[in-house]
């Protein structure tokens, strides 16, 4: 009795000064946060204790890898810093796909783990991990914060490396100890606070831009058969308006990558579609033919390019990227322009302005008119010959009552499989973060915690969550955090009872040796759905589908539409494993 | 199999050498000699390092000594890196 005594007074009395959690917490509301996801547990205790009293609204999800999602979902919605929180152990690496998701999308969150006391650290205490080894290949820095006089400092380089430059994800790791620890108040700290940079940039960006630039602009007009191959790092930097200005310049041909989607209006005339494995024909065909890759914040992921050895073989390329790491990498630049694209864009768009040497319009003029002729046929194989719903019918007509909906915007989370393939290929999107997919790491489970940071992010839009029902259960305990705040998410679950993406390659590549793809006894979604007080319905025909999709963008809550689909229906087209991207499969008995 | 010899300058906290290591050993490259000491009052590591580069692909092989160069000078531990020319090779070549 007399020990918790103690105990309490000792509380009391660190609570008239702000502790090393409290501190953090004022840190992070500097530097803008408003909202946070997170999980208690035994080692971030005094930093809860903190949130109980924060003016930064703290988010619970059911899962540290759900909290590490909403954080990637609310970043990528917005031009925000997306903030999770979670205990040491096993709290700590849940975070650790969500913050490899994040590492692989180029998206700036912050982590902040809990840690055992510094005096503990070392001797396999309960619930310890050396999560600093853990964070080593999933993070774009990490810190452990062994003295609360650090963290200011920690934190401060933690916002500026998580932003800076090709954006990714931090991990700090606060022991208990630093957490508690009393900390001089915050009133002689705020000189050097605020948002000064606290990272000198190490690299110059470009050691003679306008070098890069005048030799980029050079094979630029020269080119008689030029594609624009398109990445999400456009819409990273938000240089959308930049991308447009170059393409009133040169009206080429373009291509996006998954991640790319959207940063080029889908209306644009020249737009083809998205490249690469189950990209169009018309992208493929374009980039495969090509004599120049304008590469615009892309690294050449091998989904995008297929077989690497015969990508686009004559094609030469200027490659435009922030990051020095990607030119070279995978395929050779002709010309590299290492910089912002927000700098290099518009410097690009003047160059070929101020060029008198203007390309071969015939040449142009032929390519265009060849291109024109793949664009018209893109959707020309996508017959229906499900006699049930089919799923790229379904996305097109999701996607068009979107775009007609008076909200002001829209947000697509998708898991990952053939929903979120048919997603990318039959929705339309207008800006790059109306999609938000986990691109690089092909993350279930990302969808619906993803839409969930998405809608905290941005209150005012549609958030719309496609689903599989193999991702729809990897963090399905997120519905009690839909729940729980109300959060209005409509949730399109497109249910084939398999794991689907694997089902069609066991079918194309594995002589039909359906293993562990049959997920024909999945729970009653429905139901579960509304065991967490979510509106839901299941639909299996085409007659119901327009006034279903109606009622569940008209519901002002959060809502769960199941759309069961034949179990066979496949992904077209298809690029083959270790396979040129001019080689793909349209049919299974292709 | 090609070998390099790279020296670099890192900040001198616990995790900068495990880093160097793990972005080492994950861009295909094995540490085939190191040496660590420290630097301006202990501020700094000085680190030298062989690493070779055991054949995966041909196409990716190119160059991949420049790639791990650029994966280590991205690392926000790492203050400088350079990368010296493989003596053997440059006799070789002679």
């Amino acid at each position: 009795m007399k020990l918790r005594k103690q105990l309490k007074t000792k509380i009391m009395q660190q609570s008239k000064l702000q502790n090393g959690a409290s501190f953090t917490l004022t840190i992070l509301q500097q530097f803008g946060v408003t909202d946070i996801f997170g999980y208690p547990g035994g080692a971030i205790m005094p930093m809860y204790d903190a949130i109980y009293q924060s003016e930064i609204k703290h988010y619970l999800c059911r899962h540290e890898q759900g909290a590490a999602f909403a954080a990637v979902g609310y970043a990528r919605a917005s031009s925000k810093v997306g903030v999770c929180v979670a205990t040491s152990g096993p709290g700590a690496t849940n975070l650790i796909t969500g913050l490899a998701d994040a590492l692989a999308d180029s998206i700036p969150v912050i982590a902040i783990t809990g840690q055992v006391p510094t005096r503990a650290m070392g001797t396999d205490g309960f619930q310890e991990v050396d999560i600093i080894s853990l964070s080593l290949a999933c993070t774009k820095h990490s810190f452990q914060v062994k003295h609360v006089d650090d963290l200011h400092d920690c934190l401060s380089k933690a916002f500026e490396i998580a932003t800076s430059g090709r954006p990714g994800p931090v991990l700090i790791d606060i022991p208990k100890d630093v957490q508690v620890a009393a900390v001089q108040p915050l009133s002689e700290l705020t000189t050097v606070c605020a948002k000064q940079p606290t990272v000198a940039p190490k690299h110059a960006l470009s050691k003679d831009l306008s070098n890069s630039i005048r030799q980029a602009a050079d094979l630029i007009v020269s080119a008689n058969r030029p594609v624009f191959y398109i990445g999400g790092g456009v819409g990273m930097s938000q240089s959308e308006l930049a991308l447009q200005q170059l393409m009133l310049v040169c009206d080429f041909p373009n291509v996006a990558t998954l991640k790319g989607l959207g940063a080029v209006d889908y209306n644009n005339q020249n737009y083809l579609g998205m490249l690469g494995m189950h990209g169009t024909n018309a992208a493929n065909l374009a980039v495969q033919n090509s004599d120049l890759l304008i590469v615009i914040g892309a690294r050449f992921d091998d989904r995008a390019t297929g077989k690497l050895n015969q990508f686009a073989p004559n094609a030469k390329v200027v490659h435009m990227d922030i990051d020095p790491a990607e030119i070279n990498k995978r395929r050779r630049a002709d010309v590299a322009v290492l910089a912002d694209l927000k700098q290099s864009l518009p410097a690009l768009v003047e160059q070929i302005k101020s060029t008198k040497n203007l390309a071969n319009a015939n040449d142009l003029d032929s390519w265009r008119e060849e291109c024109q002729k793949l664009r018209n046929q893109i959707h020309a194989y996508n017959e229906n010959t499900s006699k049930g719903i089919f799923a790229p019918q379904l996305l097109n007509q999701l996607s068009q009552q979107l775009h007609q909906q008076t909200r002001p915007d829209f947000h697509v989370t998708t898991d990952v499989g053939q929903h979120q393939m048919w997603a990318a290929q039959h929705m339309q999107f207008t800006r790059p973060e109306q999609f938000i997919s986990s691109s690089g790491l092909g993350t279930m489970g990302f969808g619906i915690p993803a839409s969930i940071g998405a809608q905290i992010s941005r209150p005012e839009t549609v958030n719309l969550s496609v689903t599989g029902d193999g991702s729809f259960m990897m963090n399905i305990q997120e519905l009690a955090t839909i729940k729980r705040y109300q959060i209005p998410v409509k949730i399109l679950l497109i249910d084939n009872s398999r794991l689907g993406l694997v089902r069609q390659w066991q079918q194309l590549f594995f002589e039909q040796r359906y293993s562990e793809t049959d997920l024909s006894d999945n729970p009653d979604f429905v139901a579960l759905a509304e065991a967490f007080d979510i509106k839901a319905e299941m639909i299996n025909s085409k007659q119901q589908v327009e006034a279903a999709l109606e009622r569940m963008l008209s519901h002002q809550g959060p809502y769960l539409l199941q759309v069961k689909i034949d179990e066979n229906e496949n992904v077209w087209p298809l690029v083959p494993p270790d396979t040129a991207n001019d080689e793909m499969m349209i049919s299974v008995n292709q | 199999m090609q070998n390099h010899t790279l020296e670099v300058t890192a900040d001198n906290q616990p995790t900068a050498l495990e880093r160097l290591l793990q972005v080492t050993r994950y861009r295909g490259f094995l540490v085939t000699d190191l040496s660590v000491a420290t630097s301006n009052h202990e501020q700094h590591l000085e680190i030298k390092m062989s690493v070779n580069q055991p054949s995966v692909d041909p196409l990716l092989d190119q160059n991949g000594i420049q790639r791990l160069y650029n994966q280590l000078n991205k690392l926000f531990d790492i203050k400088h890196v350079n990368l010296i020319e493989n003596k053997l090779a440059k006799r070789q070549a002679c």
